[in-house]
């Protein structure tokens, strides 16, 4: 029988290290494997001892990509713990930091690590030839991310200004309003970035997911809301691990997660638009219909196209955010240690990034958990990639390989936070 | 080559303070921050330095006294912080640390426009963005490169995790630096 291996030793143009093997035997898949290598990184055990305010700044030193991510489910886990809740303008600075992070982080995956899959560029430089108003486009985008990120968190990569109750120092409104001038050309930029990624040429690749985000009763979720699925879970954050849980595979550093009885689920933008559609903008909710994006959508490829549509309801929700802002009086309300457990989860821009701390009386943290994203779609990787080669197994094995890729980045996996990744192997038999 | 009075020089010091031998470029740059008369200093990991990516532009009164067309700055080498930061210089020189399989220690100097940077010298910031190699090639895909740009290499030993440099890059570090400041007086003539 004709045997036939794909792998990718090392995968790029995702964050951190690791490998895919695919073994086909005959005109069926035999195995499938996402090996993460790696390092394991150690957070949960060496945050224990230290105080509680020193959570968000560690926890913020896992991912350069999305720091703010782990410092919102930080802080929002030991307020949880304190019994404190943080509201007003404090609250909007939060929504306004996350905004900045998700325009960066969205604006790198579409244009530098993703797009040129589609267009069949090797990567985004050999795109940029072809295509340079777009890469500009997607620099400059990027680069407003990053000054949100910079304004209200301190520096733009781990930022150092987010607390436990708040801020060290809040912005003034003076301070605000050159972003406001640059976040218009961005919601412009954003915008045309909708039309133009509706318009790649999209595998057919439908799939029934049981989806998992945040649901807030306003907003479109980034830092607060219940934890609800289309499959009918509809659950308090605090509930997360009885429903949830992470276990070990041999062939990788990272944990996979798993629903309770259920298997498979999957985080990340997706998962967000299509569980929180009508809490968009107007504006992002017009450019996705424009671009043809239905509100069911199940295709992971056109997690490209979310992604910008977010991108365009980061802008939006920056500049309201801007618009209605008054300097509060304090940067942080006050935040009195006492014992107890405290959890959170928030979305980062690849998903669901869940936090939770047991704290003695002085604040001093017993035990941490930090199930980030991207662990909590590995499973689901895995078996979009079996089923999407069992279809395509007539093509040669470079193309194959690429596809494979390119349905890896469909979830912008980031194996730096998720070891606690992309070498790829395909073997036929 | 011939240069108007005005024309504006960036110096950019590149590298991961916290990766042992990957901090040289920020240290070159240190170094050619101060007052000539303490450049004489012995260079080492600078406890309670600014962190890199934090600096802001600093104008290097000091290297070129009476002239202001030059700047010292110093990232971790992230492609936009880079091509933000030859964003309108006519002339950009680049220090960094490099795994080109030489002596460490040992400085190396690639004029762009001559040829591509090679990729596999240069350690990229992150899996997930990319180093300066990527950076030149992709500011030469978007005609933002700089009409001169000259990168200064220095072969590293230890790319391990702190702040202990290997010696002989501690050596090169102040003849790197001496190095770019003669090419600047070149330039400026």
């Amino acid at each position: 029988m004709k045997s036939r291996t794909i792998k990718v030793d090392i995968l790029a143009r995702v964050e951190g290290e690791g490998g895919l093997y695919l073994r086909v035997k005959g005109d069926a898949v035999a195995e499938v494997k996402l090996k993460i290598f790696e390092p394991p990184r150690f957070f949960e055990a060496f945050l224990r001892g230290r105080q509680f305010h020193e959570a968000p700044d560690i926890t913020a030193r896992i991912c350069g990509i999305c720091p703010v991510a782990y410092q919102m489910s930080a802080v929002h886990a030991m307020e949880d713990a304190m019994g404190v809740k943080v509201t007003g303008p404090l609250r909007d600075l939060r929504r306004l930091l996350y905004c900045g992070e998700w325009i960066e982080s969205h604006a790198l995956h579409v244009f530098l690590l993703h797009a040129p899959d589609f267009l069949g560029y090797q990567d985004a430089i050999r795109m940029a030839q072809d295509h340079p108003d777009v890469v500009k486009m997607g620099l400059r985008l990027k680069k407003i991310g990053n000054e949100v990120v910079t304004l209200v968190g301190g520096r733009e990569i781990h930022p150092i200004n987010v607390r436990v109750g708040g801020f060290y120092r809040v912005p003034t409104k003076p301070e605000l309003a050159p972003l406001a001038e640059e976040l218009k050309w961005a919601r412009d930029a954003a915008l045309k970035t909708v039309r133009w990624v509706a318009a790649l040429p999209m595998p057919e690749f439908e799939q029934d997911y049981e989806f998992v985000s945040l649901r807030h009763a306003e907003e479109y979720p980034f830092n607060e809301g219940r934890l609800v699925s289309n499959q009918g879970l509809d659950i308090a954050v605090q509930d997360y691990e009885a429903h949830f849980a992470e276990e070990q595979v041999s062939y990788s550093n990272a944990l996979h997660s798993r629903r309770q009885g259920d298997g498979l689920y999957f985080v990340g933008p997706l998962a967000r638009y299509h569980l929180n559609f009508d809490r968009l903008s107007p504006l992002a909710q017009e450019a996705a219909q424009e671009a043809g994006l239905s509100r069911e959508c199940r295709n992971p490829f056109q997690s490209i196209i979310v992604r910008a549509v977010e991108t365009l309801y980061a802008v939006d929700e920056a500049l309201r955010i801007i618009a209605a802002y008054a300097r509060p009086d304090q940067p942080a309300i006050k935040v009195e240690p006492r014992s107890g457990v405290g959890c959170a989860a928030t979305e980062a821009p690849r998903g669901l990034l869940y936090h939770r701390y047991r704290l003695d009386e002085s604040g001093a943290i017993l035990e941490a958990k930090i199930v980030p994203p991207t662990s909590q779609n590995l499973k689901i990787i895995e078996q979009d990639l079996w089923r999407f080669v069992e279809k395509r197994l007539d093509l040669p094995d470079d193309q194959l390989t690429w596809q494979c890729e390119q349905l890896v980045r469909n979830y912008d996996p980031c194996i730096s936070c998720a070891t606690h990744f992309l070498k790829i192997r395909l073997e036929r038999q | 080559m011939a240069f108007p009075r005005n024309f504006q020089l960036q110096i950019i010091g590149v590298g991961q303070e916290w990766r042992g031998d990957d901090a040289a470029g920020l240290l070159v740059a240190r170094l050619l921050k101060l007052p000539q008369t303490q450049r004489g200093v012995p260079v080492g990991p600078l406890p309670g330095g600014r962190p890199p990516g934090s600096a802001p532009r600093t104008d290097a009164a000091s290297l070129t006294p009476n002239r202001s067309q030059v700047a010292v700055l110093e990232t971790s080498g992230s492609i936009s912080d880079l091509l933000a930061a030859w964003d309108g210089a006519d002339a950009v020189i680049l220090a960094d640390a490099v795994r080109a399989g030489g002596p460490p220690g040992k400085i190396y100097r690639f004029r762009v426009q001559e040829a591509a940077l090679p990729a596999e010298l240069f350690p990229a910031a992150s899996t997930h963005d990319w180093g300066i190699a990527q950076a030149v090639a992709l500011g030469q895909a978007l005609q933002q490169l700089p009409p001169f740009l000259v990168v200064y290499g220095i072969e590293g030993q230890d790319f391990g995790i702190g702040q202990t440099l290997s010696p002989a890059v501690a050596k090169a570090i102040p003849a790197a630096a001496r190095l770019i400041l003669q090419e600047v007086q070149e330039l400026l003539g």
